[in-house]
């Protein structure tokens, strides 16, 4: 027996966009389910914020308010793995499979940390900035750890920030992004979004005293059993920072697999919507990371219009357009000054291991045409994580783009598949 | 003026009132009951809601699985991507454990 759950609006994943697109679906008139492989509502960015276990920073707790008292219901630790038909997800929900129907469906499957390989980043100890934040929010002691925080963009001082909070000290933070880039960005802040601004100062303020260096970038990870040390460059001197762990990442990366497996269009790396937010496939609404990194702000102005917009409440929908476009507009600045420097492509050695899962080395993939070439020739890509780790990077490192979707999205368990629903 | 922000910002230093007003976020733990389980062997109690990823780096084994050509791996995105921190829980694989809340009596181990 196959559980059924049906609803006029269907939101797949419940970070800011998907909170958002919920209750403004619902607002509108519609009855909504919000999924979420995660046992609670938040995303990465507001984990462990619902259950109190993590104090909620503004404004999760507006939202999580407006989700409580919402008519939304919920099915979480729901991951979707396929679709049965037209307007049929296939979810699991640990043993069990679920069918979930829908009229209209909204994305907002967020993004994850983009990785980069150097030398040394398979170490234990050597994991995303954002991750190590999870991590510790989920339970990890970090007080006393030495961490150097690597790589680019605004997630690196504010996963320092917390950490520090919790005890951690930075043993160096490094942003590839030249001090340049860094202050004119900070004079656009000043002027066109000031609290903004007044954010970036308190953050400063929070590292104050780390090691803070701008324009370099890592060279290996250095450790036998698990990491020991950073060795990094400004591209003439190389310096090497004892630490514990080394927590990387170079940006975000949407999550565009479900939007792949549904014929959505994709286009430089987001996925295409239209000024409702609709895609390519129509009832198919997208919002949040997804349709383009752009920080919690602009996925909740996004998340309100693809909620009004997927029950066809226009007029609500497009309040929110000069918002959207004020928010947008600052993402766009953000990825111009964080824009990752070419010598980034060229960090691994011939030995590198590009593709975790399968142990893939950079010297065996640079003779590949395609990403298709080199997992018929490697198996680059084929692993547990289906190239969620390697595709952004060697699509970076070769410019090869895989956007597949094929179904069962993640591994499921057999046991779930045993009994699916009729196809 | 660029040069100027920039030389700001990197005094690391800002005015006063504005840490008042924002501040990030200091964590203020709650009182959570400790639940137990054993890791490699060991009686480990962690607070609840702990994931098991969590528990076990935290219990000093950071090596969670053997790669393909043997070497230690660890986990790394922190929210069920990347399927490195699979280990071997009251017999059955789990791949994402970083997903995962320990719950009382648990039998972990890891293969680092």
């Amino acid at each position: 027996m196959v559980d059924l759950i049906e609803a006029r609006v269907v939101v797949i994943g419940s970070g800011p966009a998907g909170i958002a697109a919920a209750c403004a679906a619902a607002e509108s008139g519609g009855r909504v389910l919000l999924v979420d492989g995660q046992s609670e509502p938040g995303g990465a960015i507001w984990r462990g914020a619902w259950t109190g276990r993590v104090p909620a920073a503004d404004p999760a707790p507006v939202w999580f308010d407006r989700l409580r008292r919402a008519p939304v219901e919920t099915a979480f630790d729901t991951t979707i793995v396929g679709r049965v038909g037209p307007h049929r997800l296939l979810a699991a929900r640990e043993h069990r499979s679920i069918e979930i129907r829908y009229d209209r469906l909204i994305l907002a499957t967020g993004a994850r940390e983009l990785l980069l390989p150097f030398p040394g980043w398979t170490l234990p100890g050597v994991v995303g900035a954002g991750a190590l934040q999870l991590l510790v929010k989920n339970g990890l002691p970090i007080a006393g750890a030495r961490v150097a925080v690597v790589g680019s963009g605004p997630l690196l001082p504010a996963v320092a920030a917390s950490l520090r909070a919790r005890g951690a000290s930075i043993a160096v933070l490094i942003e590839q992004a030249s001090w340049r880039a860094l202050a004119r960005f900070a004079g656009h802040l000043m002027v066109g979004h000031f609290s903004k601004f007044r954010q970036a100062l308190a953050l400063k303020r929070a590292i104050r005293g780390t090691a803070y260096r701008a324009g370099c970038w890592p060279r290996a990870a250095v450790g036998e059993d698990r990491v020991r040390s950073i060795v990094f460059t400004d591209g003439v001197h190389l310096r090497e920072e004892p630490c514990d762990w080394v927590a990387c990442g170079f940006g975000l990366v949407p999550n565009l697999e479900l939007a792949a497996m549904l014929g959505c269009g994709i286009r430089d790396g987001r996925l295409t919507v239209d000024d409702h937010q609709e895609s390519t496939q129509e009832g198919v609404f997208g919002a949040g990371e997804l349709c383009g990194v752009g920080g919690v702000d602009l996925a909740l102005a996004l998340g309100r219009i693809a909620g009004h917009a997927s029950v066809g409440d226009r007029v609500r929908a497009e309040r929110w357009m000069s918002l959207r476009d004020k928010h947008r507009r600052l993402a766009t600045r953000l990825e111009h000054t964080f824009r990752l420097r070419s010598e980034l492509e060229r960090l691994c050695e011939p030995e590198t291991i590009v593709c975790r899962c399968e142990d893939v080395p950079f010297g065996s993939l640079r003779g590949a045409a395609s990403a298709r070439d080199a997992k018929l020739a490697t198996r680059c890509g084929m692993g547990p994580c289906q190239g969620r780790i390697c595709g952004p990077a060697t699509e970076r490192l070769f410019g090869w783009t895989d956007r597949s979707g094929r179904p069962p999205l993640v591994p499921i368990r057999l046991d779930a598949l045993a009994d699916p629903p009729d196809s | 003026m660029v040069d100027r922000v920039a030389a700001r910002l990197q005094s690391a230093e800002s005015q006063g009132p504005i840490d008042k007003e924002i501040s990030v976020p200091e964590p203020t733990p709650k009182p959570r009951d400790e639940i137990s389980l054993t890791i490699n062997g060991r009686l480990v109690r962690v607070a609840e809601s702990t994931t098991v990823a969590a528990a076990v780096i935290g219990a000093g084994f950071p090596s969670f699985r053997r790669s393909v050509r043997h070497e230690r791996r660890g986990p790394v995105c922190g929210m069920g991507v990347c399927f490195e921190c699979r280990l071997t829980i009251d017999g059955i694989v789990v791949p994402t454990t970083c997903q995962l809340a320990c719950r009382e009596g648990m039998v972990v181990t890891t293969d680092g």
